[in-house]
């Protein structure tokens, strides 16, 4: 059977070469994961994409290819999310491409084309098995296990509640009271998306066992990190730091007592004591608790009457492993993953796609491209005046692919969007300005 | 490569006939020796103990022993002649604390069975000290506390925000000691300059505190500078289980009489030390010629500087230490010399067709006089 189809797929890409080599018109491409292909305009393909870090599938035909390598341009016509529409994806942002009549193996979970039920390892390319649907609609897994989706780098840019929007979506395929895990490693960041992250969470817990395993949590990466119904640490975990600051200014007034109380909030949703939360967010907060010895039941106070000391009014909280556990302000401490499915009551770590890790993958690797790229657009601006326009042109193709990268973390190059468009004619103008007058 | 295996005996005074007749399960412990020693982010680098840990698995020894020997500051630190270049740099100390998780974590033994022996350790590497369980001492060794952390956070004026950067920094840094399974009364007095530091005795047990009322012995009564260790001061305490000499030493303390030695982790480390320091030290030389060069203005001497740029650009990019010393001693980085190198190309090319095009004028110029008259 599977000689069969082997045979059968090497009979069409024989013809398919065949026919290419009739037709001047054929392309070649190479994708990251290492797949590649290879064929001409007006072929009927499989094409799996990433746009502003959300991966989707599209069938359809190649309309056309544009540009030169390594910004080709690749312009399909199809159907994409339910609707036929002719999308031009950069070659850049393709994850894989195939012949309709390829291998191309469907099964009834990997409509994302990545593994499930995989044991979680990322990278593309493994066998996918199978997984059943149950009466019920859902998916089942072949045995317990979770949703990790890796969680890092600043908030807002890196880190993203569209990432925990698209593994939530992956997780509702098997029904509710699955298990996600955030594998939470931030410095922080961007005060508004820390709303849209917790929209996301509160909606999120309704549905799903949501845990927080925490190498490094800082300020909004606390605020998330609070959310959620579990909260473990690596031994080298941190959380905590969370003033919010405009500029160099930390807030203050009726800003500052706002945000306290947002975090206190945050935490008690999340099932934990908000003296220590308030702590983490202004200096003028203090917390201490007192341990019965012989139930361990803790209680906490805001100030330092309390045994055990956790901030005075001279700091900003940060917990480590040891006091957050000894206050039990988190639930345990896991350095592996083997030892996380310990405390997740998991006979094994298993991870049920690993479609979490290609989320974070494909996300943090479009925005090191867009940051590099940006940069040499940027210097190209300056050592390339003639070519100033198809630079800003890029400039702005990047503000569509990796927005949050353009937005806060590059700082606007070159002005906004709209500001970028406006140059782009100005400059326009005046080079056909400058031709009628020679 | 290649594996070589050395016996070292401890004593030959214990030396035991237990190796004659024996079976495998009766064969010498094997030790894998990981340095961590030199300049913590570029001698000591994530880089090549991925390599290390490659390696140890292959070898798959009975004990892994790490020996750090990384000190900014001389055992004369009163004279402060030490070479500011050579102090440990502190921008990556998360990617150090990840190097420290992966080696706890991949290395083809448990932490049970790796040993942190201390040589010598001043500055961002008595983090590293800090991170296992189990550490000895060589006789004279140090291990002072972290005085930078607090200066990371020194640049911001407002108090708030300056709290904001100290805690998180401060956390950061005692995930360390936290993984060494450290209590914070010690990793306090480490990292934080205002925490004292003492130490009282509960039977046998030693109970570090920052209150110095109630303790038997001080270690640290300032609040301008953090606790510092001597072998000796670090086995009263039992932070150290031990001082030693040498390797051998350190294994009979271990309960080990005869042992094999697996040297292929400190070849690794030794080659690329060698190799990123001898690059480093070209492209001061490459960095010179540039330099020589482009003061001649000529478009030969404009690519010869370029020429040169273009090696020391290829050397930070293969090694990551040469790029951090590059930034660090030269104030250069490695897009701004990319941009230069791309300039001068353009330069070079513009000069080369205004040349040609002054050729080609003095032609046509030429021609141009034959049709004239």
């Amino acid at each position: 059977m599977i000689i069969a189809r082997c045979l059968s797929v090497l009979v069409l890409m024989l013809l398919g070469t065949f026919a290419t080599d009739a037709v001047a018109a054929e392309h070649e491409f190479q994708f990251a994961n290492g797949s590649s292909w290879r064929g001409e305009e007006g072929a009927e393909v499989v094409v799996v994409f990433v746009e502003n870090g959300v991966e989707q599938t599209m069938t359809g035909n190649v309309v056309k290819v544009d540009g030169r390598m390594p910004y080709r341009l690749v312009a399909v016509r199809g159907e994409v999310a339910g609707s036929v529409a002719t999308k031009a994806i950069f070659e850049s942002d393709i994850v894989s491409m195939n012949s309709t009549g390829e291998a191309v193996v469907i099964v009834d979970t990997a409509d994302s084309g990545e593994s499930s039920d995989g044991g979680g390892a990322a990278g593309g390319g493994q066998i996918v098995p199978s997984t059943t649907r149950g009466e019920d609609g859902f998916l089942k897994a072949s045995k317990p296990g979770v949703f990790f989706l890796p969680w890092e780098g600043q908030v807002g840019t890196l880190a993203r509640h569209e990432s925990i929007e698209e593994i939530a979506r992956e997780a509702d395929k098997y029904g509710p009271g699955q298990i996600i895990v955030l594998h939470i490693n931030s410095p922080g960041g961007l005060v508004l998306e820390g709303d849209n992250i917790s929209e996301t969470l509160l909606e999120l817990k309704k549905r799903h066992r949501v845990v927080a395993w925490i190498k490094k949590a800082i300020s909004a990466g606390a605020f998330t990190a609070l959310h959620c119904d579990e909260i473990y640490f690596e031994k080298v975990g941190a959380m905590g730091s969370a003033v919010m600051f405009a500029g160099t200014k930390s807030i203050e007034g009726a800003q500052l007592a706002a945000w306290v109380k947002d975090f206190g909030d945050v935490a008690e949703k999340g099932g934990r004591n908000r003296i220590p939360a308030e702590c983490m967010v202004t200096r003028t907060k203090m917390a201490s608790y007192d341990k019965d010895p012989e139930t361990g039941k803790v209680t906490w106070y805001p100030d330092m009457r309390g045994e055990f000391a956790i901030s005075d009014n001279t700091q900003v909280l940060t917990l480590n492993a040891d006091n957050a556990l000894d206050s039990k302000f988190i639930d345990g401490i896991a350095n592996t993953e083997e030892e996380l499915a310990v405390l997740l009551d998991l006979e094994e770590w298993h991870e049920i796609t690993n479609r979490g890790r290609k989320i974070h993958e494909n996300w943090h690797r479009l925005c090191e491209r867009c940051e590099k790229d940006v940069k040499r657009i940027l210097r190209d601006l300056q050592l390339r005046p003639e070519r100033t326009i198809s630079l800003l042109e890029e400039l702005l193709v990047w503000w569509d692919r990796c927005e949050p990268m353009m937005m806060w973390d590059l700082g606007r190059p070159g002005g906004s969007k709209d500001e970028l468009r406006r140059t782009i004619e100005r400059e326009r103008r005046q080079r056909a300005r400058n031709r009628d007058r020679n | 490569m290649a594996k070589t295996l050395s016996l070292g005996i401890a004593t030959t005074l214990l030396a035991t006939t237990s190796a004659a007749g024996s079976d495998t399960s009766d064969r010498a412990p094997v030790v894998y020796v990981i340095p961590f020693s030199g300049q913590m982010g570029t001698d000591i680098h994530p880089d090549i103990y991925e390599d290390v840990i490659k390696d140890a698995n292959e070898v798959n020894p009975d004990l892994v022993i790490f020996r750090l020997d990384s000190a900014d500051i001389d055992n004369n630190f009163h004279i402060a002649n030490d070479d500011r270049r050579e102090a440990g740099l502190w921008q990556e100390l998360e990617a150090y604390r990840d190097m420290m998780m992966d080696l706890q974590n991949k290395l083809p033994v448990d932490r049970s069975k790796q040993i942190m022996w201390i040589e010598d350790s001043v500055g961002a590497s008595s983090l590293l000290a800090l991170s296992w369980p189990t550490i000895y001492m060589s006789e004279g060794g140090r291990l002072w506390g972290i005085d930078a952390i607090r200066g990371f956070a020194e640049g911001w004026q407002d108090p708030d925000v300056r709290a904001k950067m100290y805690a998180a920094w401060v956390g950061i840094a005692t995930g360390f000691p936290q993984a060494g399974g450290f209590p914070m009364e010690l990793s306090n007095a480490m990292i934080e300059p205002q925490h004292d530091l003492g130490v009282k005795f509960k039977g046998r047990e030693v109970q570090f505190s920052n209150d110095l009322q109630g303790t038997v012995w001080t270690i640290d009564s300032s609040d301008k500078s953090v606790a510092r260790f001597d072998a000796d001061s670090a086995e009263q305490v039992m932070l150290s289980r031990g001082t030693v000499q040498n390797l051998d030493d350190l294994m009979f303390l271990l309960g080990y009489r005869e042992y094999g030695t697996a040297d292929s982790g400190e070849k690794l480390v030794d080659d690329y030390k060698e190799t990123w320091r001898r690059t480093f030290e070209r492209c001061a030389s490459w960095l010179k010629d540039a330099r020589d060069r482009q003061s001649g203005g000529t478009l030969a001497d404009l690519g010869a500087a370029k020429n040169a740029l273009e090696k020391v650009l290829k050397a930070g990019q293969r090694y990551p230490a040469v790029a951090a010393r590059l930034r660090q001693d030269y104030g250069i980085d490695l897009f701004q010399l990319e941009t230069q190198i791309e300039a001068m190309k353009r330069q070079i090319a513009e000069g080369r067709r205004s040349g040609r095009n002054r050729r080609g004028g003095g032609g046509s110029g030429r021609g141009g006089g034959g049709l004239g008259p």
